[in-house]
């Protein structure tokens, strides 16, 4: 057992090691606030898709999705279509929020949103919005450390034992997480996404081929598990329909996801790491509902789908195997919690507190982090007391509902001129709203609606508020030109620092976000 | 082929492949194991072709905007209410 122990403890406390190590090699003082909140613009491609992808993949992906899989069968693969869809939604606004974040010095996704709508309004609710959203799935994903860390330690800790340890690893990696800001957390999603996504799916190869006789152990399923929802069943026909269509807008509409469009260092990285990403993330997407398809024939797995990757990796390699699967879900975590933090910081500094008040760019710095290690000890409290409070996966989902509601000024203000300050506030507030109390009410779905989920009709009501107050209250001439000359500035990026370029005097537009 | 055209092709193709996935005509017309295809239930085998489909299609967009050189569009002229803006 202790021999065991070691394998499991000492491959992970290495991985940490080699984390912060990196950090520290790779260590540069940040020039001003844009460094600390976008690392400076600088990240080439492999550095986006990778951040990218650790933006957007928790690590619950091999506890709640691989369940789903193993449960539920084909129905789990949503998330295959949804990520892939949701990136080339990514590819196809790659230049115009770039560009503008380069021209205006954007810094995070209602930061845009401030700057299209000229106002201050729109972007302090679509902060608000972003980061009540993310609490609870940070909360939950430091719990998720907790069945992690039960396993790590063969299942010798108590509950509470290994959620205390989860959460107090994860608060003690914030910490360089706070300091460093987002060019530490860039790099080392990097490292972070190919132990997690790389070589995880090297993993889920071998444990197809060597244990499961390649797509063999699949055949002996009932063929329910290869139904879509709304064949049969309980749920109707939209259900499917539903889930997925929320996750392909909601793919950006993640503060974490959207702001690594940031730190690329031009439109062209944005687009090829969204390139290099989708293969990865097929891929990965792929064998992981592969494995839990398979997994689903293994009585001990079917008994308890959640814990479905370690048992299985267990089962399948002892504990060596166990250990690196570990490594996996706990690289995944970090990267993905360590966004959190840094957005919401980010957020509540420049968006929030930054909107009322003219700060330097160290004070926005300073800010920031006091906002992070606020959000991160809030966190990790609830994350204690709430452990065995079952309604916090309702909060969870009630806030994705709300989340993708800021799709609407987002989309539409990047693709559609005439969308108004007034449509945006009015839509974004009323949809948000009407999303929670819809989920409070249909926390899975609607059932006289043929079963789409509670934020689907809460972005029928946004988007219907959003162009019918636009199109009723239009822009004034004014805003109108301001905006024609957004979009054109979109178009094209600014020569990079050192490329010659003729200034010429013009000016005669506003360009940055007021009051509204 | 103007970018108009170009824009018309790319964004009839993408929302061609949402619509398998987000239209239950569609998907539920795969739904089911039978026929395998690939070794796969057919229902995943629906899953990996929309996966597929969706990467060639991002990939096949990047060689069209490498070929006509429109990855990025640099600007030769900066304003002065752009430069008073930056932080």
């Amino acid at each position: 057992m202790a021999s065991s122990l070691a394998v499991t403890l000492g491959m992970n406390a290495i991985f940490f090691l080699i984390i912060v190590g990196i950090l520290y090699l790779t260590y540069r003082k940040d020039r001003g606030f844009t460094d600390y909140a976008v690392g400076g613009r600088s990240f080439g491609p492999w550095y986006i898709a990778m951040s990218y992808i650790n933006s957007w993949f928790p690590g619950t992906m091999w506890i709640s999705f691989l369940g789903l899989g193993i449960a539920s069968g084909v129905v789990g693969l949503y998330v295959l279509a949804y990520s892939l869809i949701g990136l080339t939604t990514m590819y196809f606004m790659a230049t115009r929020a770039w560009n503008w974040g380069q021209r205006f010095n954007l810094r995070t996704q209602p930061d845009m949103i401030g700057l299209r709508y000229n106002s201050r309004a729109a972007k302090v609710v679509a902060s608000v919005i972003g980061v009540i959203s993310l609490f609870p799935w940070v909360v939950l994903s430091m719990q998720a450390m907790g069945v992690l860390f039960q396993y790590m330690t063969l299942q010798q800790l108590s509950t509470t034992a290994a959620l205390l340890l989860g959460v107090g690893v994860i608060v003690v990696r914030q910490y360089w997480t706070v300091r460093m800001g987002m060019r530490g957390l860039v790099i080392t999603d990097l490292i972070q996404g190919i132990v997690a996504y790389i070589v995880c799916s090297v993993v889920f190869v071998i444990m197809l081929a060597v244990y499961f006789d390649g797509l063999g152990a699949i055949h002996h399923l009932s063929s329910a598990m290869f139904r879509f929802p709304g064949d049969g069943g309980t749920y109707g026909a939209w259900y499917f329909s539903a889930i997925t269509f929320t996750g392909i807008i909601g793919s950006l509409c993640w503060p974490t996801s959207y702001q690594r469009i940031y730190t690329a260092s031009g439109v062209r990285n944005v687009k090829l790491g969204t390139l290099i990403a989708m293969p990865i993330i097929a891929v990965f997407a792929a064998l992981l509902l592969l494995i839990g398809f398979s997994a689903a024939t293994l009585h001990s797995v079917v008994a308890n789908p959640q814990d479905g990757w370690f048992i299985t990796a267990q089962q399948i390699g002892g504990t060596w195997l166990l250990a690196l699967a570990c490594v996996i879900v706990f690289a995944a975590s970090m990267g993905w919690i360590d966004g959190c933090i840094q957005v919401c910081g980010t957020q509540v500094s420049n968006d929030i507190i930054g909107s009322f008040r003219n700060l330097s760019d160290g004070q926005l710095t300073r800010i920031a982090k006091g906002s992070m290690v606020i959000f991160l000890v809030a966190g990790a409290v609830v994350a204690y007391l709430t452990f065995n409070y079952g309604k916090l996966v309702d909060l969870a989902i009630m806030s994705y509902q709300g989340i993708v509601q800021l799709s609407v000024p987002m989309f539409l203000g990047l693709f559609w001129r005439r969308g108004t300050r007034q449509g945006a506030i009015v839509g974004m507030a009323s949809g948000f709203v009407f999303a929670l109390v819809m989920t409070y009410f249909y926390p899975d779905h609607v059932p006289w609606l043929g079963s789409v989920t509670a934020g689907i009709p809460a972005l029928a009501l946004n988007l219907i508020l959003y162009v019918g107050i636009s199109l009723l209250f239009p822009q004034s001439a004014e805003e109108r030109t301001r905006v024609d000359g957004l979009f054109e500035q979109g178009e094209r990026s600014l020569r990079p620092e050192g490329v010659p370029a003729t200034v010429m005097l013009s000016g005669s537009i506003e360009l940055r976000p007021e009051s509204a | 082929m103007s970018p108009r055209t170009k824009k018309q092709i790319f964004g009839i193709a993408y929302v061609l492949t949402a619509l398998m996935v987000i239209c239950p005509p569609v998907y539920l017309a795969a739904s089911g194991a039978s026929p395998q295809v690939l070794g796969l239930p057919f229902s995943v085998f629906y899953m990996f072709l929309n996966a597929v489909l969706i990467v060639l299609l991002v990939c096949a967009l990047w060689i069209v905007e490498s070929i006509r050189g429109e990855h990025e569009v640099f600007e030769t002229t900066t304003t002065q209410g752009e430069e008073a803006h930056r932080g």
